[in-house]
């Protein structure tokens, strides 16, 4: 069976769109990412012009991580207080990220830098997040086991320069969900460094706003998914209006599709999630981060097939 | 100075001579299209053409299909820091068809001269004689993005060249053709054009043109011009339906349950 789609104008198979919405939201509900990273890539491979795929995405994701967002905030897992600092600079940095992208544009190397920032801030959270996690698993092993644990602190560590001067910062607030005390400033300077990233590589953002919530925000994994599912839901909805206003390119049918699929992912990806261990769940996010990483380094070392593509897209 | 009757008859002899040009030629080619509109409905996955008619025995036949020529924008890729391949620049190709198909009962170089391949613009080689790129350096630059432009589009299935897919049948000094293809979904809502030249001497004898209509029909013509007309409710509703869609969904599993 086949579906016509009224602006990316070209037809497609509903089983394949369905079930990429599946594969997608089961991400999204599991590792609380918006998923554009994985699906825009997808679906332009399929025969979606870019700019079309990139904006139907944007309303998916809008439609999956309500149906997220819906299902951890029942479970007690949304920190609201973190999702909207992080809301406020993800805001600010994603203006001002489409600023600098106008003027690499002018100078000419916009796609090289886009590029290169891709592979690298993929690869490094990739490899990161899957050393960490690894160490993590090992060290609860070894506990299990009844081996000592390798670091035994004999007394309590000395705080860091660094952590003074992050207490020292103003406005300095409680985030009891979180049960993590940042200053707001530092949260929404997080949040502008992501949204400036995210811009810069057009897509939402879940796969770095998620490590910078674990590793420096030192959020439990399970608000982390909640949290971020929350910020980028409304993150999405300006983007999806934007682009159906501005660019009349948000394909609406291609959008419901997705959504078939991706809503009933994202609930299964969240079940699936209370039973995995939250190491369990950054080791298959962080291979899967890896495993795209690859891919878009081959795409940039191998000839292509084609030299000629349509405009828009990542 | 002319005489009123030698007016007259002057005029006479030139509608005379009008009348049978235009009957020779009106039997030299006929052809006809079915079906002649091609509706894009919510599960149009491409449709079937069936091009029929008849030419002069001892003619072959070239059947064409494209849309008016204009301007298009395609990006480009190339090597940078000799390493890496990526979007380079943009190039502009002006005047190509969206869509470009040709079939003959012959190749086309072996029945027609470069000239009357250029005077009809049939062939890729008269394609890209016609056709300017820019910005490019050189002809040798030029030539190879029209090679991966004719490419580009052929994978998308709509630019093609075939031979030997029109079947005929001579009947005395008669040759009926019929060509049936499959129309291609990836060819966007317009009217196209579909031209059958009767080819003889290395040159067109005479030709016959017909149009095909694809449009976009009921609620998908419904929503493409809300998209288009009223953007910003396009947008709000797209997106409270979506809303309502995770909803739904969230309650229908409801919204998890236990704590991890």
């Amino acid at each position: 069976m086949y579906f016509y789609l009224p602006i990316a104008l070209t037809s497609i198979s509903l089983p394949l769109i369905v079930g990429l919405g599946l594969l997608v939201g089961l991400l999204s509900g599991l590792f609380g990412v918006g998923g554009g990273f994985l699906m825009t890539p997808l679906l332009i491979m399929i025969g979606i012009p870019p700019t079309v795929a990139a904006a139907s995405d944007s309303l998916q994701i809008v439609g999956a991580s309500t149906s997220g967002t819906f299902a951890h905030w029942k479970l007690g897992n949304v920190d609201f207080k973190m999702g909207i600092c992080l809301l406020i600079g993800g805001f600010t940095g994603g203006l001002a990220g489409v600023q600098l992208i106008k003027v690499l544009r002018m100078m000419g190397n916009a796609d090289f830098v886009i590029k290169v920032t891709y592979v690298l801030m993929l690869g490094i959270v990739g490899a990161y997040m899957f050393a960490e996690s690894i160490n993590s698993l090992k060290k609860a092993k070894q506990q299990k086991n009844g081996a000592p644990a390798v670091e035994t602190p004999s007394k309590p560590k000395k705080e860091s320069g660094f952590v003074r001067f992050l207490k020292s910062l103003p406005l300095q607030t409680r985030f009891e969900k979180s049960g993590v005390t940042h200053s707001a400033l530092l949260v929404i300077v997080l949040g502008s460094i992501v949204g400036v990233l995210a811009a810069i590589m057009g897509v939402g953002g879940g796969f770095l706003m998620v490590p910078v919530m674990v590793y420096l925000l030192r959020m439990p994994m399970h608000v982390v998914v909640g949290t971020s599912l929350f910020q980028i839901l409304f993150t999405c909805v300006e983007v999806s209006f934007l682009q159906a206003y501005v660019n009349h390119t948000v394909d609406f049918v291609l959008a419901v599709l997705l959504l078939a699929g991706s809503t009933v992912g994202a609930q299964i990806g969240t079940q699936l999630g209370k039973k995995l261990h939250g190491d369990q769940l950054k080791v298959i996010l962080s291979v899967i981060v890896l495993v795209v990483t690859v891919k878009i380094l081959m795409d940039l070392v191998l000839e292509p097939s084609l030299l000629l593509s349509l405009k828009g897209g990542h | 100075m002319k005489t009123p009757s030698k007016t007259f008859m002057s005029g006479l002899a030139g509608a005379f001579f009008l009348l049978v040009f235009f009957a020779a030629s009106a039997y030299s080619v006929t052809s006809e299209v079915v079906p002649d509109r091609i509706d894009i409905g919510s599960f149009y996955h491409g449709g079937h053409v069936v091009v029929t008619g008849e030419v002069e025995a001892g003619e072959d036949i070239i059947i064409q299909f494209n849309s008016p020529g204009k301007k298009a924008h395609l990006r480009k890729k190339g090597k940078k820091g000799g390493l890496l391949w990526m979007n380079v620049g943009e190039l502009e190709f002006n005047p190509v068809s969206d869509l470009y198909l040709i079939y003959s009962t012959k190749d086309i170089n072996s029945i027609l001269s470069p000239d009357q391949q250029d005077k009809f613009m049939l062939g890729y080689d008269a394609f890209r004689r016609r056709v300017e790129v820019s910005p490019v350096s050189d002809e040798a630059e030029k030539a190879t993005w029209m090679n991966e432009f004719i490419r580009f589009k052929e994978k998308n299935r709509i630019y093609g060249i075939f031979t030997g897919e029109i079947e005929t049948k001579t009947d005395g000094d008669r040759k009926t053709f019929k060509l049936s293809i499959d129309w291609p979904y990836q060819a966007q809502p317009q009217e196209y054009t579909v031209s059958v030249y009767a080819v003889k001497n290395n040159a067109v004898q005479d030709y016959n043109q017909a149009s095909l209509n694809v449009e976009k029909v009921g609620a998908l013509k419904f929503l493409s011009n809300m998209a288009y007309n009223k953007a910003a409710i396009y947008g709000i509703v797209s997106i409270l339906i979506a809303f309502a869609a995770g909803f739904i969904v969230s309650v229908m599993f409801k919204g998890g349950g236990g704590s991890h």
